[in-house]
C-alpha cells in the first residue's frame, strides 16, 4: 500500500458495477459448460447407440463373473419406466430381476425374509447389497462385512417377528461371549454310542496299571499295519491318536448347504465301525480264526442268524470246532477208548443259534443302546433314513474348518478327550459329555484386530502371530440351498 | 395329544409296537443270561458273554496271546461248552425218562428233572436256578459249562482281574472268589467238582448217583492227567503255569489220584450225612462202590473171581462184595483196611460212615499237597511195575487200568518219543473192544487179566531205555496193592 493514497483513491480501482459487465472468463466458463454438455450429450448417444456395455460399467467384475463381462443385460434390465409419462422405474420389478439373475447360477433361499416385520421387508435386499461385483477382478464377493450382518442381528427384535429361532440371540454385535454367546449346539451329546475316548487315548488302551493292553498281535491282520507305529513288532501296544479315527473330509451334510462346504478338511470323516472300530472290535462267531470273516456289523439279526449257523457248520466240517454230541479226545480213556464223534457236524441247532446271535446282542449292548440294535433300528440305518448314532456335525449353526487349524494341537479344543493325570481311571464311556471347546476356545484368536494377543497364546503356532478374523462369515453362511431349513 | 409326524418319527401304532419289540428284546437279554438278578438279589455269575469281547477274551484263535482269544477257542472246541444242549439230546431223553418216565409225557417234569439232577454240572447255574420251578430255557442250556465254573463266580473279581497287580497265587485267596486253576490241586478241584461230585460246593448239589448210572448215564472215572491232556487248552501251553503239569506226569497222576479219592470220599460223608437229615438222600449209596462188584456176568463161565478165590482179591475187590470207590482206592497204599472197611455200608451206619469219610478226605487231601511238592522218578515206577506184573497179572480190569495210566505217566516223563504203550495196551481195556458191538452197557466183562499181563510187560520190556534221569523220590509212588 502506497502511504500517500486515500481510501476513496483505493475504491476506485475496481468499478462499482463490476459484477453487471460479462468478461472473458465468463465467455469461458460457459463455452466450457456447453462444451461439456455436448461432450455428454454426444457420449451418452454413443453409448446408447452401442448398446451401452463396459460404458456403464462401475468396474471390471470379479472373476467368477468375468464371462458376463460384456453381456450386461444377464444381470441388468434396461430402463423400463413405469409408465410412458413417469420417468422413474419400480424397486420390486428390479430387485427381483436382478435376483432371478443371480439364481440362474446360485440357487439358494432367503435368509429368514418371511420373519422380518413389514418396514424391514420394504428394504433393499438385492444380492448386490451383500455382494457388490464391478469391484475389480480380485473382488472376494462372499466376503461380507460384519456390518451387514449387524445391521439386523444388532438388535433382532426390531428387524422380526417374534416367531424367530430361540437360539439365535437377539443382540449380536460381537465375536465373544457376552454377545454372541456360547455355541448352542454343544449343550448336549446327541450321539448314542457308548465310547471311552480317554481309555482310547492311553497306550494299549487301558488305564495305566490295568492288564489286557492291546497289542498289535491282537488286531485284525489285514489292518495291523495301519496302526503299527515305527519301529513297532507285534508284541508292542497299540497307540492312537486323534487321526486314527477322525479324518478329514468334506461337510457331510454338503447336500443342504452351499457349496464350499464340501471342501476337503472343513469336516471330519463320519465315524464307521468298519474303517474305525473293526481292527479292534471284530465281530466274532464261536471258533473264528484268522483265516476266516468276522460277522458283518449292523446286518439284520435274521441275516446275522444264517451266518453263524454256516460259520459254526463250517468249522464243524472242518474240525477246528466241536458238535456237542462229539466226544472225541486225543488220548484214550481207559475202557472209553478215543470217544465217538457227532453223526451229523453240520446240524447246527436252533438252540445254539439263538444263544449265539444273543451272545452277540450282548456284545453290541457294550456300545449300543437296545433300541439301536432292534431290527427296525438297523433296517432304516442301512437306508440311511435313520439320524446318524454319533452326529455327523456337531455346529449345527455354525461351521469349522479343522484343516485351516491343523496346525493347532487336537487338545486345545478337546482337552477332555485326553487322558487325564488327576483322573485314576476311566469313566465306562463318555458319551454323554461333549468334548468341544466352547466360545472361549475360539476368542483368543479370532478377536477384533486391534486387541492384543492375550497371554498364554504364544505357543499355539509355535510363536507365529495368533491373530485371526472375527468375521461372521468365517463361521456362518446366509443362505441356504431352496427349500432347505437351517 | 396329537402327534406331530415332524416331531414323530413313527406312527403311534408303530411307536407301541417298537416299544414292545424293546421290552421284549430287553428282558429276552435279562431272561437268556439272566444271571444279573435272581431271587431279588445280585447274582455272583456275570455270564460269558460279559467275557466275550474281541479286546477280552473273544478274539480271533490263535491271534495275540492266548488270553485274548479263550473264549473263542473255547466255545468251538472245548466239550465243556456244549455240554448244556447235550441235555436236549436222545440219549438225554432216555435218562431222564428212565429216572422218571412221566418226564415222557410232560416238558415242565422233564425240566424239573434236568434242573434238579443235571444242570448243576451241565452248566454253569446257580443255586437258584437249580430249584427253579419254571420251564428250562435253551438259553440256559448254551451256557454249558462256562468259564465261572472254573475260574469261580466272577462278579467278586471282575474289576479286580485286569488290574496288573492281579498276579500270583494270592489272587487265588478264598476271599477273592476266583478260582485256582495254575497248581496242580486247584486245577484238579476244579475238575473233582462235577467229575467226582458234591454236595456242597457252591451251594449246588452235584450227586451223579446210582440212579442216573443205572438210568444210563457214565460212571465218573476221572483221571487229571488224561482229562487235562484232552481238555482243548485255552491258555498258554508255553507258560510258566504249564510248566508245573509238563515237567512231571507222574506228579500230575499222582496229586490227582489223591485229590480224587479225597473228593469221593467227602462225597460220601455228604451223602451219609444228608440222609441223616433227609431219608430221600439215598444211602446206601451204591455209586460210592465199585461198579462190577455188583454187575458181573451171571454165566458160571464168565464169572471170573468167584468168592472162594479170596486170596486173588486182598481188596476183595470185584468179589461180590461193596469195595468203595475201586476206582480212586486201587495201590493208594496209605488207605488202611480200617479206613476202607469203615466206608464199606454193609459194616458200618451212615454217622460213623459220615466221620470216616471226612478222616480219609482229610488224610488224601494232604497227599495231594505233599505230593504236589514231591519228585517222582519214572523208572523206579516201570520197574515196581514190571515186577508186580511179573508176579501177577492183574486181580480185575480196575487194577489193571490204573497200572496203565502209571506206566503210561512214567513213560511220558522218560520223554521216550517211540513209546508205544498206548497203542499196544489201550485197546486191551476198552468196555467194547468189539467195534461192531453195539452195547449200552459199559462192562470190562471181556477183559483178559492174563492177555494185559502179557502185553504189559512186553511194552515195558521192550521200551528203550529211559533218556531222563529223574533224581529218586523221598516219596514214590508205587502201584503195590496192599493197603
Amino acid at each position: 500500500m502506497s502511504a500517500g493514497q486515500t481510501g476513496k483513491q483505493r475504491s476506485q480501482r475496481i468499478q462499482i458495477d463490476y459484477f453487471r459487465h460479462r468478461g472473458g472468463l465468463f465467455y469461458l466458463r460457459c463455452g466450457c459448460i456447453v462444451a461439456g454438455l455436448v461432450a455428454a450429450g454426444l457420449y451418452g448417444a454413443l453409448v446408447i447407440g452401442r448398446g451401452g456395455g463396459s460404458h456403464l460399467s462401475t468396474g471390471p467384475l470379479a472373476v467368477v463373473h468375468v464371462s458376463f463381462e460384456n453381456d450386461c443385460q444377464q444381470c441388468h434390465q434396461d430402463f423400463t419406466p413405469l409408465a410412458s409419462d413417469a420417468f422413474r422405474i419400480d424397486p420390486e420389478s428390479s430387485v427381483s430381476h436382478t435376483e432371478q439373475a443371480c439364481q440362474k447360477c446360485h440357487q439358494v433361499d432367503g435368509h429368514h425374509r418371511d420373519l422380518l416385520l413389514a418396514d424391514w421387508k420394504m428394504v433393499d435386499q438385492n444380492c448386490a447389497i451383500c455382494h457388490a461385483d464391478h469391484q475389480g477382478r480380485q473382488r472376494d464377493l462372499t466376503a461380507v462385512v460384519n456390518p451387514l450382518c449387524s445391521q439386523c442381528h444388532s438388535d433382532l427384535s426390531k428387524v422380526c417377528t417374534a416367531n424367530r429361532s430361540p437360539v439365535v440371540r437377539d443382540q449380536v454385535s460381537r465375536f465373544d461371549l457376552e454377545s454372541h454367546g456360547d455355541f448352542a449346539s454343544l449343550k448336549s451329546d446327541p450321539g448314542r454310542v457308548k465310547f471311552d475316548h480317554r481309555q482310547h487315548m492311553l497306550p494299549g488302551q487301558v488305564d495305566p496299571g490295568s492288564k489286557g493292553a492291546m497289542t498289535v498281535s491282537m488286531l485284525e491282520a489285514t489292518r495291523r499295519e495301519q496302526y503299527r507305529r515305527a519301529g513297532q513288532g507285534n508284541d508292542d501296544l497299540v497307540s492312537l491318536d486323534c487321526s486314527s479315527c477322525h479324518q478329514f473330509a468334506g461337510n457331510p451334510d454338503a447336500h443342504v448347504v452351499l457349496a464350499g462346504d464340501q471342501e476337503l478338511g472343513r469336516y471330519l470323516k463320519p465315524i464307521s465301525f468298519d474303517q474305525h472300530c473293526s481292527a479292534c472290535h471284530s465281530m466274532n462267531p464261536p471258533g473264528r480264526t484268522e483265516d476266516t470273516l468276522p460277522l458283518p456289523h449292523a446286518a439284520p439279526w435274521s441275516e446275522i442268524g444264517l451266518l453263524l449257523q454256516t460259520k459254526i457248520a463250517g468249522l464243524r466240517q472242518l474240525g477246528t470246532a466241536r458238535s456237542p454230541r462229539d466226544d472225541t479226545q486225543p488220548a484214550p480213556i481207559p475202557g472209553e477208548g478215543f470217544g465217538s464223534a457227532a453223526n451229523n457236524v453240520s446240524i447246527v441247532s436252533a438252540a445254539e443259534v439263538d444263544v449265539a446271535l444273543k451272545a452277540m446282542q450282548v456284545q453290541c449292548l457294550k456300545c449300543h443302546d437296545s433300541a439301536s440294535i432292534t431290527d427296525e433300528a438297523i433296517n432304516t440305518a442301512l437306508a440311511g433314513t435313520s439320524t446318524p448314532l454319533i452326529p455327523a456335525r456337531w455346529l449345527r449353526h455354525g461351521i469349522y474348518d479343522h484343516a485351516a487349524h491343523r496346525k493347532m494341537d487336537c487338545r486345545y479344543c478337546h482337552a477332555d478327550a485326553y487322558p487325564n493325570e488327576a483322573m485314576s481311571s476311566s469313566p465306562p464311556d463318555d458319551h454323554q459329555q461333549v468334548m468341544i471347546g466352547g466360545i472361549e476356545t475360539c476368542t483368543p484368536c479370532h478377536r477384533p484386530a486391534d486387541v492384543a494377543e492375550p497371554e498364554g497364546l504364544s505357543d499355539l503356532f509355535s510363536g507365529q502371530p495368533t491373530w485371526a478374523s472375527d468375521d461372521c462369515i468365517l463361521c456362518h453362511r446366509y443362505h441356504t440351498s431352496v427349500g432347505v431349513k437351517r | 395329544m396329537k402327534c406331530n409326524p415332524g416331531l414323530c418319527c413313527v406312527s403311534p401304532p408303530d411307536f407301541g409296537r417298537l416299544v414292545i419289540q424293546l421290552m421284549i428284546f430287553v428282558s429276552s437279554i435279562f431272561i437268556i443270561f439272566g444271571e444279573a438278578v435272581a431271587d431279588g438279589q445280585e447274582s455272583p455269575l456275570v455270564g460269558r458273554a460279559s467275557c466275550a469281547a474281541s479286546t477280552c477274551h473273544g478274539g480271533a484263535v490263535d491271534r495275540g496271546p492266548a488270553w485274548n482269544h479263550a473264549l473263542t477257542k473255547w466255545l468251538a472246541q472245548d466239550p465243556h461248552a456244549g455240554a448244556g444242549l447235550l441235555l436236549r439230546d436222545e440219549d438225554s431223553r432216555a435218562i431222564v425218562t428212565a429216572l422218571e418216565p412221566q418226564a415222557a409225557d410232560s416238558k415242565e417234569i422233564f425240566d424239573q428233572v434236568l434242573r434238579k439232577r443235571c444242570i448243576s454240572c451241565h452248566t454253569t447255574a446257580t443255586a437258584s436256578e437249580c430249584k427253579s420251578d419254571q420251564r428250562l430255557t435253551d438259553a440256559l442250556l448254551a451256557r454249558g459249562v462256562s468259564c465261572e465254573s472254573c475260574h469261580g463266580a466272577a462278579r467278586s473279581w471282575l474289576a479286580a482281574h485286569v488290574q496288573s497287580d492281579w498276579q500270583g497265587s494270592q489272587r487265588f485267596q478264598p476271599q477273592t472268589g476266583l478260582l485256582d486253576t495254575e497248581s496242580v490241586i486247584g486245577r484238579a478241584d476244579g475238575c473233582l467238582r462235577c467229575h467226582v461230585g458234591s454236595r456242597r460246593e457252591d451251594g449246588l448239589i452235584r450227586d451223579m448217583n446210582h440212579d442216573l448210572i443205572a438210568a444210563g448215564h457214565p460212571a465218573l472215572r476221572f483221571d487229571l492227567l488224561l482229562y487235562n491232556e484232552n481238555l482243548p487248552s485255552h491258555w498258554d501251553e508255553s507258560g510258566t503255569v504249564e510248566q508245573a503239569f509238563d515237567e512231571s506226569a507222574l506228579r500230575v497222576r499222582s496229586v490227582g489220584r489223591a485229590s480224587s479219592l479225597s473228593a469221593a470220599a467227602a462225597l460220601s460223608g455228604q451223602r451219609a450225612a444228608d440222609h441223616q437229615s433227609d431219608p430221600g438222600v439215598p444211602w446206601p449209596e451204591l455209586s460210592d462202590y465199585d461198579c462190577f462188584a455188583c454187575h458181573q456176568s451171571l454165566s458160571i463161565s464168565e464169572y471170573r473171581l468167584p468168592a472162594s478165590e479170596k486170596n486173588r482179591s486182598p481188596l476183595r475187590i470185584s468179589d461180590g462184595l461193596p469195595i468203595w470207590n475201586a476206582w480212586h482206592t486201587i495201590g493208594q497204599k496209605e488207605l488202611s483196611r480200617k479206613n476202607l472197611q469203615a466206608l464199606s455200608p454193609q459194616r458200618i451206619g451212615a454217622k460213623a460212615m459220615a466221620a470216616a469219610a471226612s478222616n480219609v478226605s482229610s488224610q488224601y487231601r494232604q497227599q495231594a499237597i505233599n505230593h504236589e511238592k514231591a519228585t517222582f522218578d519214572p523208572q523206579s515206577v516201570i520197574e515196581q511195575l514190571r515186577s508186580v506184573l511179573q508176579d501177577s497179572p492183574p486181580r480185575d480190569w480196575h487194577e489193571a487200568a490204573i497200572q496203565y495210566l502209571s506206566a503210561d505217566a512214567a513213560v511220558r516223563d522218560l520223554k521216550s518219543k517211540q513209546s508205544t504203550l498206548r497203542e499196544q495196551l489201550e485197546p486191551l481195556l476198552r468196555f467194547n473192544r468189539d467195534a461192531n458191538e453195539n452195547t449200552l452197557y459199559q462192562s470190562p466183562a471181556k477183559f483178559d487179566p492174563n492177555e494185559f499181563q502179557k502185553a504189559m510187560l512186553d511194552a515195558l520190556t521192550s521200551r528203550p531205555p529211559g533218556d531222563v534221569a529223574v533224581t529218586s523220590a523221598a516219596e514214590v509212588p508205587t502201584i503195590t496193592d496192599q493197603p
